[in-house]
């Protein structure tokens, strides 16, 4: 089988600091692939270059077997990678519902539509809300989006990037800053979706990554220090010694 | 905190149509209290109201801050001058090899200044656009400086003292626009038909995806949306119907002149938008009519009036941030709840 993603050897540096050294990792169809790792060691490099916001020095990166390195974000949006920041971005001034819908517009071709009221396309509002029922936030969809709690606009994150049915959900930190009744929520949700759409998880809580990943990847000092089963992973010397245990010693 | 709650949809209708009504009515009653030739100060404003509305487009609605935007005011209004000069002169107008006649036909003139703008906006944008924030301030008006130079350059149509028209252009042949009232009308429909299509425009998909892009464009990127490909379109239609206001802005005065294109004026087009507040539409037209009726006033009582105006200017946009529209009909919801059927 064909891996949905590929790196092969991605090379980052800004200006002495190598934030990507070498780095090879695969995401089959269907598989949550978590990315864990200490703070500095690569991980939102990866993300930026798998979106890509950041071009890599070297390497390639591969979308379903084709080269995508050189492809702009909003190319790579529409090929099916589908994306929550680490820090949350709504469009605050825009409903929920506006802002999912929003989403599916970009799914659905080019925006070069000037007369018909966007907010009155049955096209764009139905696939919306059905997302909004999916995640959990039918309730609200009127509200604008920088009204709801914190919890809310992460699963509003999640909305907007399903509602694009992409193949892989690039997830940086979904539970960040999350309260534990909202972060056991949005596991809840994420394992529902699981074999649906393939997962690029990076995440501290070990929680999470070990309720949720078939795969886990440690990365240390921009390159890939272990990476298996969840159990091998957590059974493993250096991963222990460089992250683990630091973990467990706290 | 001097802003009202948001009148709901009904209302704010009302209240349009009550203002549209009284510059209908404008003329007539102008000529019954006797002072008709305030119809001339009238459709100044409304011309200016037409340059700061499409300003609005891309600096309410696109976030796009463009210090240049006189420059396209500017573009338009020297196509109708530049023709009206060679069709007066009898002489065609050699450009790149093509021999153009002039021409004082309006259908024909304003057309091809909205055009010609619309071009300029659109390599402008082009090359703006690659840039953000203040870097994109500073680009435009470096762009719309040169164009102002280039224009004082001109020196076979006025240089530095512009453009002096031998009449205002015709409609369809008949040369009526020189009757101030039907001039007013002409610009009140304009200026009417812009702010009705611009309004389907703001609630269309591509007017969700320009708001989108202001309030977030790294997340409308993650969504697959090519942000400046739509702030480019917008740009240049802003820049086209800037030029249709030059293109009244000199049959007006009979006169072009670089000043249309000067930076000064590029900022009283923000200071009108800002004013009238950004991001409806309305408000530009309001902040127009206070801008160019205060400065009347004030000019009439002393010659310091700038002294008093450019404090007035900063209560408001301190004290009313959604400007005179806000303060008048409120903010507008951002596509709150009862509209989503």
């Amino acid at each position: 089988m064909t891996p949905l993603l590929e790196l092969v050897g991605l090379v980052k540096s800004f200006g002495g600091v190598t934030a990507s050294d070498g780095l090879s990792l695969t995401v089959m169809p269907g598989e949550v692939h978590a990315l864990i790792g200490p703070n500095g060691a690569g991980k939102t490099t990866a993300v930026a270059q798998i979106a890509g916001e950041l071009r890599p020095d070297a390497g390639r990166i591969l979308f379903d077997g084709r080269d995508i390195t050189g492809l702009a974000v909003h190319r790579r949006a529409l090929l099916g990678l589908g994306r929550s920041f680490q820090i949350t971005s709504v469009l605050g001034e825009f409903s929920v519902l506006d802002n999912v819908a929003l989403a599916v517009q970009a799914h659905a071709g080019h925006s070069f539509r000037l007369l018909a009221d966007a907010r009155r396309d049955r096209r764009l509002r139905d696939p919306a809300r059905a997302v909004l029922a999916r995640v959990g936030l039918a309730a609200l969809a009127g509200r604008p989006a920088a009204t709801l709690a914190h919890g809310d606009q992460r699963k509003l994150e999640l909305a907007m990037a399903l509602a694009g049915e992409p193949r892989l959900l690039l997830l940086d930190e979904p539970m960040a800053g999350m309260a534990a009744e909202d972060s056991d929520r949005m596991v809840d949700l994420l394992r529902s979706l699981k074999g649906t759409v393939a997962m690029l998880l990076v995440e501290h809580d070990m929680d999470v990554v070990f309720a949720l990943a078939d795969r886990v990847t440690v990365l240390d000092g921009g390159r890939v220090l272990a990476s298996g089963a969840p159990a091998e992973v957590r059974g493993d010397a250096r991963v222990i010694a460089a992250y683990l245990g630091e973990e467990a010693g706290t | 905190m001097v802003e009202r709650r948001p009148l709901s949809a009904r209302p704010r209708l009302i209240v349009y149509a009550v203002a549209l009504l009284v510059l209908a009515l404008l003329p007539p009653l102008l000529t019954a209290i006797g002072e008709p030739f305030y119809v001339i100060l009238a459709t100044r404003m409304l011309i200016l109201a037409l340059a700061a509305v499409s300003l609005d487009l891309i600096l309410g609605y696109g976030g796009m801050v463009s210090f240049g935007h006189a420059a396209f005011v500017g573009v338009g209004g020297y196509v109708v001058g530049i023709l009206a000069h060679h069709a007066f002169m009898g002489e065609p107008l050699v450009l790149f090899g093509l021999t153009l006649s002039g021409s004082n036909e309006a259908l024909l003139v304003w057309p091809l200044a909205m055009a010609v703008s619309g071009l300029a906006a659109l390599v402008i944008g082009a090359l703006s656009l690659r840039t953000g924030g203040v870097h994109f301030i500073m680009i435009t008006l470096a762009f719309a400086q040169m164009l102002y130079f280039l224009m004082v350059s001109l020196e076979a149509y006025g240089g530095d003292d512009g453009l002096l028209l031998w009449g205002r252009n015709t409609l369809a042949g008949a040369d009526v626009l020189g009757d101030r009232t039907l001039f007013y009308y002409l610009c009140l429909g304009l200026l009417t038909v812009v702010l009705l299509a611009l309004r389907r425009l703001v609630d269309s998909r591509f007017g969700l995806v320009l708001q989108g892009a202001r309030q977030n464009e790294r997340r409308m990127r993650a969504l697959g949306v090519p942000v400046t490909r739509y702030r480019l379109a917008a740009f240049t239609l802003a820049g086209a119907l800037a030029g249709l206001s030059g293109a009244l802005a000199v049959n007006h005065a009979e006169f072009a002149s670089p000043t249309l294109l000067h930076w000064t004026h590029s900022g009283e087009l923000l200071v009108i938008v800002i004013l009238g507040g950004m991001g409806t539409l309305v408000g530009p037209v309001l902040g127009a009519l206070a801008f160019v009726g205060l400065e009347d006033l004030l000019a009439g009582i002393t010659e310091h009036w700038r002294v008093v105006f450019g404090p007035a200017l900063v209560l408001v946009v301190l004290y009313a941030r959604a400007g005179l529209h806000g303060l008048l009909l409120g903010k507008r919801p951002p596509g709150g709840p009862e509209r989503n059927p």
